[in-house]
């Protein structure tokens, strides 16, 4: 399963932020999308996800357009992560998680299940009774993402779900996201940082200036010499042990 | 305590502030006139019934939206009056008075209805591609303003004495004297707003974790604006169009029953109208209770009672309670 | 857009009835003065109140007070109209006197009188004022042959609620209450605790409802709903009009109010 963007333009309050953007992110994998501040990695996170139609090019699930689905049907088949992780309403968790059940017309017990299975996914059932708004900065972001799972997507695609996350959170919640790519669920998610893209993408997708720079395995694109081009920014090698080479931002780039 | 128990004891509540402002009054009239040929029984059914009827049509279309609004808005300061439609439906029903349009309640409630429905549509296409709240609650500001200066103008400019006299006892939102008729005026409107703002519940939802979120859930959004602003339109306006303005409901209903029924938008909808109409209920028996030869204006006893307790909820709570 | 056609008409209604600039004479700001005026020195008046062209609140005919020039009552307007007295009321605002005084012109203020003796007191004052003593004589002489006319010959007194509008009701001092008294009626206000006009909520009426009611408009929201209460109650309510015309004014207006008052009590009492 696949979900493609072939040439996607987007133009946002007259400003273009995405130019004939084309790339394709794999079922079961993480896609990680990088990019400088500007670069249009929220933008073309929100086409992917149907909530902006773009001025030019289509957004495809196995060549299927999604602008043709119907909303609830694309609700159900993709679910969104926003970067903000605000709740408007101080409620219990529980509740906040079975907001991920809203396109679904299943039955109450279907839906009870469904919560309490995301909940188990993302170690959260022990607050299910608390509000919301008593939860630390990592708890919040655990029982946001179950209610993503809430809702059974086939596609996660998350934007910046690690900012305001402590270290031990960023691990935890990126095993989640790979706990998910291995049920089989398409992940894509915003990093800004290189270090933890390195360690969990399957792939990358590069973007400056709103176009796609660069796209493929971490190993090819995660040079110093692509990063020295998007981000003007020298980095340093180093091999994790486990096969990959981590990039580490060791100073802006000399005079080009 | 279940949900459903709250919402039974709450309906309870509701139906004995019913029959007790059936009783109340500077007239008390116990259940037993209701029979044989009491004089006032005519009280009863020409007076009482209509306006205990109106007061739950009114109390509940005021809760409601305030209820809509505040979920809509993600602001429990939201209220009726906050998108304009109120002052401009008395903008409305002050012109009828001043200028000496529309003969008798027909022409007034027509009138107010008419300022109402241009609030809606002015609000529908100053907001037409507003990405935040924040728009919305501009546009209805301007507008509220707007109906504010207008009427004051019109007031101003009042060929006699006892236009103005009406029209400003008018402002101040009664239920004094409302008969039947009013009640079939307004009911089809009320209850088309209501039942309009009744099926906002899954969207509001949605919308507490953010605009995209809520899309991404499957909200559409563009029709859950029109089903807020037309459902609110509609029912606060043929109320204000009735009984003049009163405020207060819809601000403190949702807000003092969020602790009792949940933070969730969608869990507080029906209660809120509930809770609303019973509010109203015992503010107007309040009203006839008063002492002194007439009744004190329901929007000023509303505010009367209203604001201190609010003022002491909050000193009480801080700032803890909004969230 | 009614309501802006109505204003703009509202508007060119003051200049459509602008005569050729005239000066001197008696210019009147409020319609009750102008009434008193008219009926006074009718020749002198060379302005009056634009309240006495509109229908809601005028106390002379309409097409009498279309002959006269209208004022919106500014300061401005009486000034350049350069007359030799002003008649203003006790509702002009200080600053627009203070205007008057300070362009050098004579004013005079007169108040709503409350009883019947005061209203005569004005009229000898006005009469004066603009040198008509006899007119003011003979005004007087025909309100005191009203007030016997009116007289009621025997001691029933027919409780009476006079609205005012469409749910004021007349009550505490006032001319309206006096005359209702000299014309045999009973006031009815007192039953409800009115001290001033004001509001009679339905359910008070029927707790104790009065023998008349008279009110400007039967038609009226408040006052078709309180015949149908009434009505349901099982008690038999006369409901006579009552103009509001005749409502505002002291001075001539007694006359036809007197009348109206009289010829009520007798239809009602028949």
């Amino acid at each position: 399963m696949a979900l493609t963007l072939d040439r996607v333009t987007l133009d946002l309050r007259g400003r273009r932020v995405l130019t004939d953007a084309s790339t394709t992110f794999a079922a079961g994998r993480i896609t990680v999308i990088l990019g400088p501040n500007g670069a249009g990695k929220t933008s073309l996170l929100r086409a992917a996800a149907g909530l902006i139609v773009p001025s030019a090019g289509k957004v495809a699930i196995d060549g299927r357009a999604i602008a043709a689905m119907r909303r609830d049907e694309r609700a159900r088949t993709i679910g969104y992560l926003p970067q903000s992780g605000d709740v408007a309403w101080n409620m219990p968790a529980r509740d906040v998680v079975a907001l991920g059940r809203l396109p679904h017309r299943a039955s109450a017990d279907d839906d009870i299940a469904a919560v309490l299975a995301a909940m188990a996914a993302t170690d959260t059932e022990q607050f299910a009774e608390r509000r919301v708004g008593e939860l630390s900065g990592g708890e919040r972001a655990r029982v946001l993402l179950a209610r993503v799972l809430a809702g059974e997507p086939q596609w996660l695609l998350a934007d910046e779900p690690l900012a305001s996350l402590d270290p031990a959170h960023q691990f935890d919640l990126l095993e989640r996201l790979r706990g998910q790519a291995a049920r089989g669920v398409g992940v894509v998610v915003i990093l800004h940082d290189l270090v933890q893209a390195a360690r969990v993408a399957d792939e990358i997708v590069m973007l400056r200036d709103g176009r796609v720079f660069a796209s493929g395995p971490p190993a090819e694109v995660l040079t110093q010499q692509n990063l020295r081009d998007a981000f003007g920014v020298d980095v340093l090698l180093f091999p994790d042990g486990e096969g990959r080479m981590l990039p580490i931002p060791a100073g802006r780039a000399g005079s080009a | 305590m279940s949900r459903t128990l709250r919402l039974g004891l709450l309906a309870l509540l509701t139906a004995v502030l019913f029959a007790l402002s059936l009783m109340a009054g500077k007239q008390w009239i116990p259940f037993d006139a209701w029979f044989g040929h009491d004089p006032r029984w005519a009280i009863i059914a020409e007076l009482r019934i209509p306006r205990a009827v109106l007061g739950v049509l009114l109390g509940s279309a005021l809760g409601l939206s305030g209820a809509v609004l505040q979920g809509y808005l993600r602001n429990p300061l939201a209220d009726p009056t906050v998108i304009g439609v109120s002052s401009c439906a008395a903008l409305g029903a002050v012109a009828s008075i001043v200028l000496g349009f529309g003969a008798g309640w027909l022409g007034q409630f027509g009138w107010a209805m008419a300022g109402a429905g241009g609030a809606m549509a002015l609000l529908a296409m100053l907001t037409a591609r507003a990405e935040t709240p924040v728009v919305f609650v501009l546009a209805g500001t301007v507008l509220a303003s707007l109906a504010g200066a207008l009427t004051a103008f019109l007031i101003s400019i009042a060929p006699n004495p006892y236009a103005i006299a009406e029209a400003i006892d008018w402002l101040m939102g009664a239920l004094t004297d409302r008969g039947p008729d009013d009640v079939v005026m307004a009911a089809p409107f009320i209850g088309a707003g209501v039942l309009m703002m009744l099926f906002t519940g899954p969207g509001l939802d949605a919308l507490a974790l953010g605009e995209d979120a809520a899309r991404s859930l499957g909200a559409n959004l563009g029709r859950l604006r029109w089903q807020v602003v037309i459902g609110t339109g509609l029912a606060v306006g043929a109320g204000v169009a009735v009984t003049g303005v009163v405020g207060f409901v819809g601000l403190v209903v949702p807000h003092l029953l969020r602790p009792v029924f949940g933070a969730k938008p969608s869990a507080l909808l029906v209660p809120s109208a509930l809770g609303g109409a019973a509010l109203t209920l015992a503010a107007d028996s309040l009203c006839r209770l008063a002492p002194g030869a007439g009744e004190v204006r329901l929007g000023v006893a509303m505010a009367l009672i209203g604001a201190p307790f609010f003022l002491a909820l909050l000193f009480r709570e801080g700032a803890r309670q909004w969230r | 857009m009614k309501p802006l056609i109505a204003l703009i008409a509202l508007g060119l209604a003051g200049c459509a009835s602008a005569q050729p600039a005239t000066t001197g004479g008696i210019v009147s700001t409020n319609p009750c003065s102008d009434q008193l005026l008219l009926a006074l020195a009718p020749g002198r008046v060379t302005a009056i109140s634009h309240y006495s062209q509109e229908p809601g609140a005028t106390s002379i005919p309409i097409g009498l007070a279309r002959r006269y020039r209208a004022t919106a009552g500014t300061a401005e307007e009486v000034i350049a109209l350069k007359p030799d007295l002003v008649v203003a009321s006790s509702f002009t605002s200080k600053t627009t006197l203070a205007a008057y005084r300070r362009a050098g012109l004579k004013v005079l203020t007169l108040d709503s009188p409350t009883t019947v003796a005061a209203s005569r007191d004005q009229i000898r004052n006005v009469a004066a004022a603009v040198g008509e003593p006899a007119a003011g004589e003979r005004l007087i002489a025909r309100i005191d042959r009203a007030v016997a006319a009116a007289a009621p010959r025997d001691g029933r007194r027919p409780a009476t609620l006079l609205y005012i509008s469409d749910s004021f009701a007349n009550a505490g001092p006032s001319l309206l209450t006096e005359m209702v008294g000299l014309a045999g009626l009973g006031d009815a206000s007192k039953d409800f605790g009115l001290a001033f006009s004001g509001n009679v909520p339905i359910e008070s009426l029927v707790a104790h409802p009065p023998k008349i009611v008279l009110d400007p408009d039967p038609n009226g929201r408040t006052a078709s709903l309180r015949r149908r209460v009434l009505g349901m109650a099982g008690y038999q309510v006369i409901e006579e009009r009552f103009p509001r015309q005749l409502v505002n004014c002291g001075g001539p207006t007694i006359i036809p109010a007197l009348r109206a008052l009289a010829a009520t009590r007798s239809r009602a009492l028949s």
